[in-house]
Order: structure tokens, then C-alpha cells, then sequence
């Protein structure tokens, strides 16, 4: 608000004087609405579905060819032109998709590590926030360092040292092991994120709650939990998505029993090329679900970020 | 302690209540900080250990106990200096054209309608849903130099990249296509999370902006920017160190070919590790890539963590 003030200082009291205080908004939101009308709208209108069809095309060209016979894949009409729309649908793709290599086991492990994943560092996560985001406390700055240090971490150059010291521990191509791996990565941004949530609500409303004669711990799961219960929400299925998404590890530590989606999805790729059609197919059953999640929590997610950046 | 304590909790509680809210958050941290030492720190320390051996197949199995900085001076030759040039430029390619094009998008949300501000928003969303390995699979085929949509649309524009002109073919088309899936999944983060904090500008400032004569542009420069700094400096931070980290696309794409010229250098280290089978080497390039990041974001962190220790 104070680097703004130098420029803007005195507009709104010279409109306020007359008309009293309602009257600005008023004509500031006529204003706004002209100017973005006309011509300019048509402009804009046009950028949008520019947008639009720019991020979506890549997953609607994925689905075309997942729902194309594979005898008409790569097939062009006379100027050379792929076709855009997918005629006759086939789901043969999906089906070949389905029984591909393991992909029953594949799913319920990628399920079952997600998910555990999320659940236990969530638990972790939580209490973290809860102290960075309440408490004042000597090496405060010290630990949100920490956690940015811990992003900047090339997993993928952990794969050798941890595959030794997995080794000696004879914890490799076991579950438990892929689950904690996968906290290591989910838990710095959760906690980062968490905070965001756990700031954008007020402390006062924990004090009144403390006034009244809650504990501390009362005031947190009878006043604050509930009202950081969709952040949570939002943090886990996101958490949710990385563990899903993640396939290096899996690759390199986990044996023929324990790997998950990615893997089954690489196995489209043989010697004797890609089978595009298949590919497509194994993508778009790989992708649904992430998208679903997404639809669900998205508006949580950056509204959280943007609040706790705003307030710091 | 606990036998004796039904009596005297209520008294005594009273000035043992400083210490517990002293001791409260150093105990819900302790949790957290076991895990990351354990599961990130102590992998980390093997991480910079080996890079200071000499560390092939062979010391697998039976580790070696010299030390030598060999993996390091080893660094200094032209594979890996090109390496450095092409994270570089693509970083910031990546970084700025996230940004641009994250905010561009972000403003237009602003004054659309809400029913076009959907249409964007359902369009944002997929791009920023599909896995990376999946998206990185489908720009690919749209790149297939037979049937690729994207190549049929260049050709259309009079730029052939066909038969022998592939993307296969040439690093700098791999690396440019890689830039473009990159920037095409990081836009809706940029452009939702900005969204997200414009809406939260009061809408006075800019009235006032307006009624000062203020342009759309100087509306953004005088308002939107300085307002929403804080968010301009987390999501700048966090892209940078995403984006070099960027490994997924690069491998997935064309396992950094051809003749590994597309590999960028967190896709070198594990190259170095797994195809050349010199983990002193990649643990090298790893620590390398640590401490580059860390200079490079060092500025913005401080000030992401002053500004948070003073809200």
C-alpha cells in the first residue's frame, strides 16, 4: 500500500469531496465496464480463446488419438492434414491399454503408495506449519530456509546414494521405503504451503477461543482445524499428484512386484517403436484422475499461495 | 512425576506455562526435521562424499576410501561447459517466459466476463494437470516428424520439420519444444496464483489510478506490480528452482538426444550416473547444481524470509 501511495494519494480524495463517499465506486465501475466494452472486448474475448485452446489442445490431440483405430493413425486427408476430429471412435487403444503388462497391480500400488504418502506427511506437515505459521521462535528463519534448500535438491541425483545406503539397510524394492522417499519430496512444499493456509487466518480467533477457556491445544483443533480443513484438503491432493506423477525412483529401487503407473507406461515403447495409439490411451487413463483432483482443488491451492504471500 | 502431580497441577501450571509455549514449537518441528535429516540430509552427505571419490560400477560394490577432487577439475572440460551455456539460456527462456506469458494471462482473467474468465480457467487447468511424463509423451507426437500435428501446422507456415529436418534430429529443436512444454505446464500456476492475488487488490487503488489519468499500462506498473510484489518474488523464486531442476521433460523427451547435446544439467548428472556409469562424476555435477542454485536464489530467499518474518 505504501509504495502506491506516492503516485495515487490524492486522487480518491478529490472525487470523494462532492459526492460523498459512495458515489466514486460508482462511476469508477462505470468506467471500468466502458472500457473494457467495444472493440476491446472483442480483442480480449480473443486472447481468451486463444488461451484456452493453446493449454487445452495437447490433452484433446491425446484423447483424439487414444480414441483412433490404429490402422487410421498418422492417416492424412489430401492437403496432408491430420484429422482433427476422431471418426469412427474405437476403444481398442483402451483395451490393449488395459491388459498392457501389469496394469491392475500397477494401479492399486500407485494408489496404495500415494496415498499413504499423503497421509503420513500431511500428519507431519501440519504440526510443522502450526509452528512456523504461530509461534515466534529463535531459528524460525533458520528452518524456512531449509525447507526452500530442500526444493532445490536434485532428486534424481539422490537415486545412487540412496540406492546405497537402501542397500545396506536392505530396505530396497520394499513399499515402505518408495512411501518414506516420496515424504521426503511431498513434506518441504507441503509444509510451505500449509503455512500459507494456517497464516491466512487470523490468530485472534484461537485467542477468543483461549479467553473463553479453551487450552491451546483446544483452541487449534476446535477453532483452527476446522477452518484450515479445506487447505488441507487442497495440500494433500496436490501432495497426492507428486507421488502419482514421480517415476525415477521407482525405476531405479523398486523391483518387478513394486512398481507403479509410470512404469507400466513406458512399457509402450519396445524395440520395435512406439505404439502411439496405445500410448495416448495409457496416458489419458494416467491423466484423468490427476485432472479430476486438480478441478477439485485448484481454487484452494493458489488463493491459499496468494494469501500467504500477500500477508508475507 | 505423573504419581505425584494430581494436586499440585493446577498451582504449579501457572509458571511452567512460559516454558511449554517455548518448548511448543521446537516439539512440533521435531517430527519434521527427523525426516528431512534422515530421508534428505543423510543421502545428501553420501551425495557429497562421492564426489569426492572415484566412483564407477566397480565401487558399488566395494567402496573406495581415497579421496580426490578429480571428479571436480574433471568438470572443467567442454561437455560439461556446454551443459552450463544450454541450462542457462533455457533457464531463462523458461523462467521469463513463464512469467510474461503467466501474467499477460492473469491480466486478461481480470477483465474478462466470467463466463470467458471459465473457459480459461477450464483450458489452464488441463495444461496444468497432465503429468509432465504424460505431456512431454504427447507434445512428442505432436512433433512426430510422419504425423504430427505440430509439424503439419509448421509446414503449413512454410518451416519444415519433417522426415530428416525431425525434432529428433537437432538438439536446439528438442530444447525448444522442451522450453514450450515446460513454459505451457508452469503458465496456469503463475496465471492462477497472480489471479488469486489480484482479486484481493482493493479495487479503489485503481480507481484512483484511473481517475489520475493512469492508462491500463501505468494501472500495472503503479499498482498491480507493487502490489503484488510479494507474490512476483515467491513465484519468480519458485520457478527458477523448478525450472532448473527441470528433468522429466528433457529425459522423457528424447533422453537427451541427439548425441546428448539437449541434455540440460540435472539431466547431465543423471546421464552421467546411469548411461557413463561415473556416479563420482554426476554426485559432482549434483553438488555443483546445489550451490548454483542456491547463489542464484540466495537474494530473493532472504527476502521472501524477511518479508515473512516481519507479517
Amino acid at each position: 500500500m505504501t509504495t502506491v501511495a506516492g503516485s495515487t494519494t490524492p486522487a480518491p480524495l478529490t472525487p470523494a469531496e462532492p459526492g460523498g463517499p459512495k458515489t466514486p465506486a460508482r462511476v469508477g465501475r462505470r468506467r471500468s465496464s466502458t472500457r473494457a466494452g467495444g472493440p476491446g472486448r472483442f480483442g480480449l474475448n480473443l486472447a481468451a480463446v486463444a488461451v484456452f485452446l493453446f493449454s487445452i489442445f495437447p490433452v484433446y490431440w491425446m484423447v483424439l488419438t487414444a480414441l483412433t483405430p490404429n490402422s487410421q493413425i498418422g492417416a492424412a486427408d489430401d492437403s496432408g492434414r491430420p484429422a482433427l476430429l476422431p471418426w469412427p471412435i474405437s476403444w481398442a487403444n483402451f483395451e490393449t491399454a488395459f491388459h498392457k503388462d501389469r496394469f491392475a497391480d500397477y494401479l492399486i500400488n500407485s494408489l496404495v503408495v500415494s496415498s499413504a504418502t499423503v497421509v503420513l506427511s500431511m500428519a507431519v506437515a501440519f504440526l510443522a506449519a502450526i509452528a512456523v505459521a504461530r509461534f515466534r521462535f529463535s531459528g524460525r528463519a533458520v528452518y524456512l530456509v531449509l525447507l526452500m534448500v530442500c526444493q532445490m535438491i536434485p532428486l534424481e541425483a539422490l537415486v545412487i546414494p540412496m540406492w546405497l545406503v537402501l542397500r545396506d539397510a536392505d530396505a530396497l524394492d520394499k513399499f515402505p521405503t518408495l512411501i518414506l522417499m516420496y515424504m521426503a519430496f511431498v513434506m518441504p512444499f507441503s509444509i510451505w504451503t500449509l503455512r500459507s493456509f494456517i497464516q491466512a487466518i487470523p490468530a485472534d480467533l484461537e485467542e477468543a477461543a483461549m479467553i473463553d477457556g479453551c487450552t491451546r491445544m483446544g483452541a487449534f483443533w476446535k477453532v483452527l482445524f476446522p477452518l484450515i480443513a479445506p487447505g488441507l484438503v487442497a495440500t494433500s491432493i496436490f501432495a497426492f499428484i507428486q507421488a502419482w506423477n514421480e517415476y525415477i525412483f521407482v525405476l531405479q529401487l523398486m523391483g518387478d512386484g513394486n512398481y507403479t503407473l509410470p512404469y507400466w507406461l513406458g512399457s509402450f515403447t519396445g524395440k520395435e517403436g512406439t505404439d502411439w495409439g496405445g500410448l495416448m490411451a495409457g496416458s489419458t487413463m494416467f491423466t484423468i484422475p490427476v485432472v479430476i483432483f486438480f478441478m477439485l482443488i485448484q481454487k484452494k491451492m493458489t488463493s491459499g499461495l496468494a494469501a500467504g504471500a500477500v500477508k508475507g | 512425576m505423573s504419581a505425584g502431580t494430581v494436586t499440585p497441577t493446577r498451582s504449579s501450571r501457572r509458571p511452567s506455562w512460559r516454558t511449554i509455549e517455548k518448548i511448543t514449537p521446537y516439539a512440533l518441528l521435531v517430527p519434521s526435521v527427523i525426516l528431512i535429516f534422515i530421508l534428505l540430509g543423510f543421502p545428501l552427505g553420501r551425495l557429497l562424499v562421492i564426489s569426492f571419490q572415484e566412483f564407477t560400477r566397480k565401487q558399488l560394490f566395494n567402496p573406495d576410501t581415497v579421496y580426490t577432487l578429480d571428479n571436480y577439475t574433471g568438470l572443467i572440460d567442454a561437455e560439461f561447459g556446454w551443459v552450463l551455456v544450454r541450462t542457462l539460456v533455457v533457464l531463462g527462456a523458461m523462467v521469463v517466459g513463464t512469467m510474461l506469458l503467466g501474467t499477460a494471462v492473469a491480466v486478461l482473467m481480470q477483465r474478462l466476463s466470467r463466463a470467458m474468465r471459465t473457459l480459461v480457467l477450464v483450458g489452464l487447468l488441463f495444461a496444468w494437470a497432465t503429468p509432465p511424463l504424460a505431456a512431454t509423451v504427447v507434445w512428442k507426437w505432436m512433433f512426430n516428424s510422419r504425423s504430427g500435428i505440430a509439424t503439419w501446422l509448421l509446414q503449413f507456415v512454410g518451416v519444415d520439420w519433417s522426415g530428416d529436418n525431425s525434432v529428433l534430429f537437432s538438439a536446439p529443436k528438442v530444447l525448444t519444444v522442451v522450453t514450450v512444454v515446460v513454459i505451457w505446464q508452469s503458465i496456469p500456476f503463475v496465471a492462477l496464483t497472480l489471479y488469486a492475488g489480484l482479486t484481493q487488490v482493493s479495487k479503489e487503488l485503481y480507481e484512483a489510478a484511473e481517475m489520475d489519468g493512469a492508462g491500463p499500462w501505468r494501472c500495472f506498473t503503479q499498482v498491480t506490480v507493487p502490489m503484488l510484489k510479494p507474490i512476483f518474488l515467491l513465484l519468480g523464486t519458485l520457478s527458477i528452482i523448478w525450472d532448473f531442476r527441470v528433468f522429466s521433460q528433457v529425459w522423457a523427451f528424447n533422453r537427451g538426444g541427439p548425441n546428448n547435446e539437449s541434455l540440460l544439467i540435472g539431466s547431465y548428472s543423471y546421464f552421467a550416473s546411469f548411461s557413463q556409469f561415473d556416479y563420482g562424476r554426476g554426485s559432482a555435477v549434483a553438488v555443483v547444481m546445489v550451490l548454483m542454485m542456491i547463489a542464484i536464489t540466495a537474494y530473493y530467499v532472504r527476502q521472501m524470509v524477511r518479508s515473512g518474518e516481519t507479517a
